[in-house]
């Protein structure tokens, strides 16, 4: 019984509320489109569904965060934006902070990532970093679906998508300027800089919108329970022992990270340009297998993603035809130096480092869509994309690590060479092409019919052909009915498929490398598909009674199936693996007159995978509560956040194993030494205090982020005590304080 | 259309059973082992099978072939192979590479669940033979404890050599990690 104790709590929660819900009197009349909650968009779509639909009635679970709940909540990342949803957990870190990821129903880079209607996940890797490359203050809203959209959207709307609508002119006015700054061990040393102007010139015929944001930090101080100093190579190189330092380590940041975002955007009639650009430098305190390297190596890291764009949007036939035209341009770069990185010992007197760098990856594309109301209740959404994308050779040196400076051009260790230019420390190197330069050629239709049957029951129906000079068409499908089952409650049953193109290091790389690329690719790669049947229950409650604006509540449940999902486990890239999902999800928030609310989030989620069996480095529970509170006609302004995330379990090596050995200073753990780590859950609080419209024009704010100074720390995603041997640290308690003017 | 009650409730009844739809068990345990290059290489017409012990049966976990690998691996190196198809490299005993670091593991996966296994061994089979049962011609053996969480380990001894006159030859090390279980919990 034990086991089925979440569907049953939200089978009991739907029952409760319907029941509700029946003992109101009606007071909302008819669904209203929620775009009037954001009345500047009167000639905007939805971004995320493409139509002009009530979140009650669209035939997706999806979830808005506008930009006034982003401020009340302290939100710094979107990250910490995608925390507070249902069904996904923010801000996962892998690979020593390397790769900062999300996890969409337990999976993680599964979820197509949108910047004003442009996919900015890279074709390199199918990942995207949510980090303080997107500065929130340019974000107007973002919009979320939980399950797959690929009928809509095309390629890595796997298990979600994640739409970023950024400001214009109209929506953020005026002159805004925002300084802060903050310290603690989850942040040490941080400020941050923004400013936006936007207007309407021209007698409001052209809109501008142009930001500047910059922040830096120091980074976090991170304790590493057991460094590891060397380690083998993934599979399907060679297994061999972790040498892992007696006591613990604490990250001693060297060097400032920067973050640098530079975004605008013009409107004049139905045309808009928009483009996003932006500098990092980003420091990494711990290597990719666990080292400590902050008092070793400064590490220097960069992953941007540039994005420019030209759309036409208009209405004809007296708006009963929509359409919507959009060229693009989207560069991703990155650069990491080092790229792998062991720490210098007796072991390897110079370290272990490598590079990877490249002149980046681009894709050049266009997208139409059309929307048209037909007769008898039918609107028709249609379109296509024809995109491609190009990456540049990825190069990787590695330097020799019993190589030093004092080493002779003729005693490198054989198959490095002496290139004393690159690395006078470390002459010896060997440069290799780690993924050559690669293309491909991709073009998808869709068309989705939404029938309106009646005012209260509406059918849909969606079919996409995707095609690419890389892989076999790939066809998805979706559909489903929302019912209005009584006066504000509403029904949703939904049929949604999705799949993702391979990533080129999975069909380009080149095997054989000196670090961490030794899995063979395979360019007969086929895409990952997800197949989830979903059903959901909303609801306005208590709508205008007494204090209460309103009541939403939703509760709803999954089940997705994943199939050709790319596995490594044979040393070769393979569509090979398998996984059952099953999640329910649930989000109330009540709304009080004087912009009082309280919000309540939960989700559940069980994956299987054919390889690992059930997954247990994911949290199987996410709580997340939180309120916001408004004093003294809005000048005073409390608010906090709850998120508490239930445990989850790492494979790891440990020097508390019985088949450990001494070995000049270290503790050789061989691959048998290995325990079942439990990571408890994990209590993150964060409260804040704003003062607003202090003399009408400035705000002041202060935030505290991990209030409860809760040690926790990440599973690595891949259940595997051989590459990251030991769970990954996260940051400790921080307060921020900040400066906002905004004439 | 109106929606009557009735439709209501078996709507909302349905949506309920298909929520409380089972989920599927996932049972199975990864093995990983080190193996020392004193272990017997094998023989043609032979090959090794390893056995856990589970509720006092011989249970088995794999074939496997213990071949010298290339001199392109490293040092003394033996490859361990699966003696059944796909016939792929399990691993390496331990030894070092080209590089001059240590190196060596064998791990793969059985769809076994071994949470009740006591101990494991491996005996010398003749090919093409059909009898299931373990020889009795043991090349290690190793008691099964629970050393570290969620995981059992043991020390795999030669019991070929007398305690009497030298001391028991370890040739590697065992361990188990079982997939599937119980979700983690909050």
């Amino acid at each position: 019984m034990r086991r089925f104790l979440p569907t049953v709590l939200a089978g009991l929660s739907i029952g409760l509320f319907c029941y509700a819900a029946g003992a109101q009197s009606p007071k909302r009349p008819e669904p209203t489109p929620f775009i009037i909650e954001f009345p500047e968009d009167d000639d905007e779509r939805v971004g995320v569904l493409k139509s002009l639909v009530s979140l009650q009635e669209a035939p997706a679970i999806i979830t808005v965060i506008d930009s006034e709940q982003i401020a009340n909540m302290g939100h710094r990342t979107v990250a910490d934006v995608l925390q507070t949803i249902p069904g996904f957990e923010g801000d996962r870190w892998e690979l020593g902070g390397w790769f900062k990821t999300h996890l969409t129903r337990g999976l993680p880079n599964t979820t197509l990532i949108l910047r004003d209607g442009v996919n900015v996940v890279s074709p390199l890797t199918n990942r995207l970093t949510l980090d303080r490359k997107f500065a929130l203050d340019n974000v107007r809203r973002v919009e979320v679906i939980s399950g797959p959209g690929s009928v809509l959207w095309g390629s890595n709307a796997l298990l979600g998508v994640v739409h970023l609508v950024t400001h214009s002119g109209r929506t953020a006015p005026g002159l805004r300027m925002r300084v802060g700054g903050g310290h603690g061990p989850g942040e040490l040393g941080a400020f941050r800089t923004f400013t936006s102007w936007g207007g309407l010139l021209a007698d409001g015929a052209v809109d501008v919108y142009l930001s500047a944001s910059w922040f830096s930090t120091m980074g976090p101080a991170l304790r590493v329970d057991q460094p590891v100093i060397l380690g083998p190579l993934p599979r399907p190189a060679n297994d061999g022992p972790s040498f892992i330092l007696p006591g613990s380590a604490v990250t001693d940041p060297a060097a400032r990270d920067h973050y640098v975002d530079v975004t605008g955007r013009l409107g004049f009639g139905p045309v808009s340009i928009g483009f996003s650009t932006g500098w990092e430098r980003e420091h990494r305190e711990i290597s990719a297998i666990g080292s400590v390297v902050s008092g070793d190596l400064v590490s220097v890291s960069m992953d941007t993603v540039h994005t420019a764009w030209i759309r036409y949007r208009d209405r004809y036939d007296g708006s009963r035809i929509g359409l919507n035209l959009q060229a693009f341009m989207v560069h991703w770069m990155r650069d990491d130096n080092p790229f792998t990185a062991y720490p210098s010992s007796d072991l390897l007197p110079q370290g272990g480092t490598s590079r990877l760098e490249s002149d980046g990856t681009w894709r050049f594309g266009l997208t139409s869509d059309v929307d048209w109301d037909l007769p008898a209740g039918h609107r028709l959404l249609f379109g296509g994309e024809v995109y491609g994308d190009m990456s540049s050779n990825l190069l990787l040196t590695t330097f020799d690590p019993l190589s030093g400076s004092s080493t002779a051009e003729n005693a490198c260790t054989p198959t490095f060479t002496y290139q004393p230019t690159l690395d006078a420390q470390r002459p010896c190197a060997r440069r290799d092409i780690a993924l050559p330069a690669t293309s491909r050629v991709t073009g998808g239709l869709y068309a989705l019919d939404e029938w309106s049957v009646d005012p209260r029951l509406k059918l849909n129906f969606g079919l996409r052909g995707q095609f690419s000079s890389s892989y076999d068409p790939a066809v998805s499908l979706s559909g489903g009915l929302v019912a209005e089952l009584h006066p504000s409650v509403f029904l949703k049953a939904v049929y949604q498929e999705g799949f993702r193109a391979p990533d080129f290091q999975s069909t380009s790389g080149a095997q054989g490398l000196a670090s961490l690329i030794t899995v063979e690719s395979n360019p007969e790669l086929d895409v990952e598909r997800s197949r989830s049947a979903m059903a959901e229950i909303n609801a306005y409650l208590f709508v205008g009674e007494g204090a209460v604006r309103e009541w939403y509540v939703r509760a709803g449940y999954s089940y997705t199936r994943m199939d050709g999902v790319i596995s490594q486990a044979s040393g070769r890239f393979e569509n090979a693996a398998l996984r059952d999902i099953h999640s329910v999800e649930l989000l109330t928030r009540l709304r009080f007159t004087g912009s009082h609310e309280l919000f309540l989030s939960y989700a559940y989620v069980d994956v299987y995978d054919s390889e690992f069996g059930r997954l247990r480095n994911i949290a199987n529970h996410v709580l997340n509560a939180g309120g916001h509170v408004a004093l003294f006609e809005g000048h005073l302004h409390l608010g906090a956040v709850l998120t508490w995330r239930g445990a989850m379990e790492d494979l790891n090596r440990t020097r508390g194993s019985d088949v450990v050995e001494n070995f000049g200073g270290t503790i050789a753990v061989p691959s048998t030494g290995l325990e079942v780590t439990r990571i408890p859950s994990a209590p993150l609080l964060r409260f804040g205090v704003e003062g607003r419209r202090i003399l009408d024009v400035l705000d002041l704010a202060l935030w505290v982020y991990n209030a409860l100074d809760t040690e926790w720390s990440d599973a690595d995603l891949y259940f595997d005590g051989r590459i990251q041997p030991r769970p990954q640290p996260k940051p400790r308690i921080s307060v921020w304080a900040e400066a906002r003017i905004h004439w | 259309m109106t929606l009557s009650a009735h439709k209501i409730r078996s709507a909302i009844l349905s949506l309920c059973l298909v929520m409380l739809a089972g989920c599927a068990d996932y049972g199975g345990t990864e093995v990983y082992m080190t193996l020392n290059a004193g272990i017997l290489s094998s023989v043609d017409g032979e090959h090794f099978e390893l056995f856990a012990s589970v509720n006092g049966s011989a249970v088995s976990l794999k074939r496997f072939t213990v071949r010298n690998a290339p001199s392109s691996e490293g040092l003394a190196v033996k490859a361990i192979l699966d003696f059944d198809p796909p016939y792929a490299e399990l691993g390496v005993t331990d030894s070092l590479d080209t590089n001059g670091l240590l190196q060596g593991g064998v791990f793969f996966r059985t769809a076994v669940d071994l949470t009740s296994a006591t101990d494991v061994f491996a005996t010398v089979e003749l090919d093409g033979e059909s009898d299931p049962a373990p020889s009795q011609e043991v090349i290690f053996r190793g008691q099964l404890s629970a050393s570290t969480r969620g995981t059992l380990s043991a020390i795999l001894i030669d019991p070929t050599v007398s305690s009497v006159r030298r001391t028991n030859t370890e040739l590697g090390t065992l361990t188990l990690v079982f997939q599937g279980g119980d979700r983690v919990g909050f």
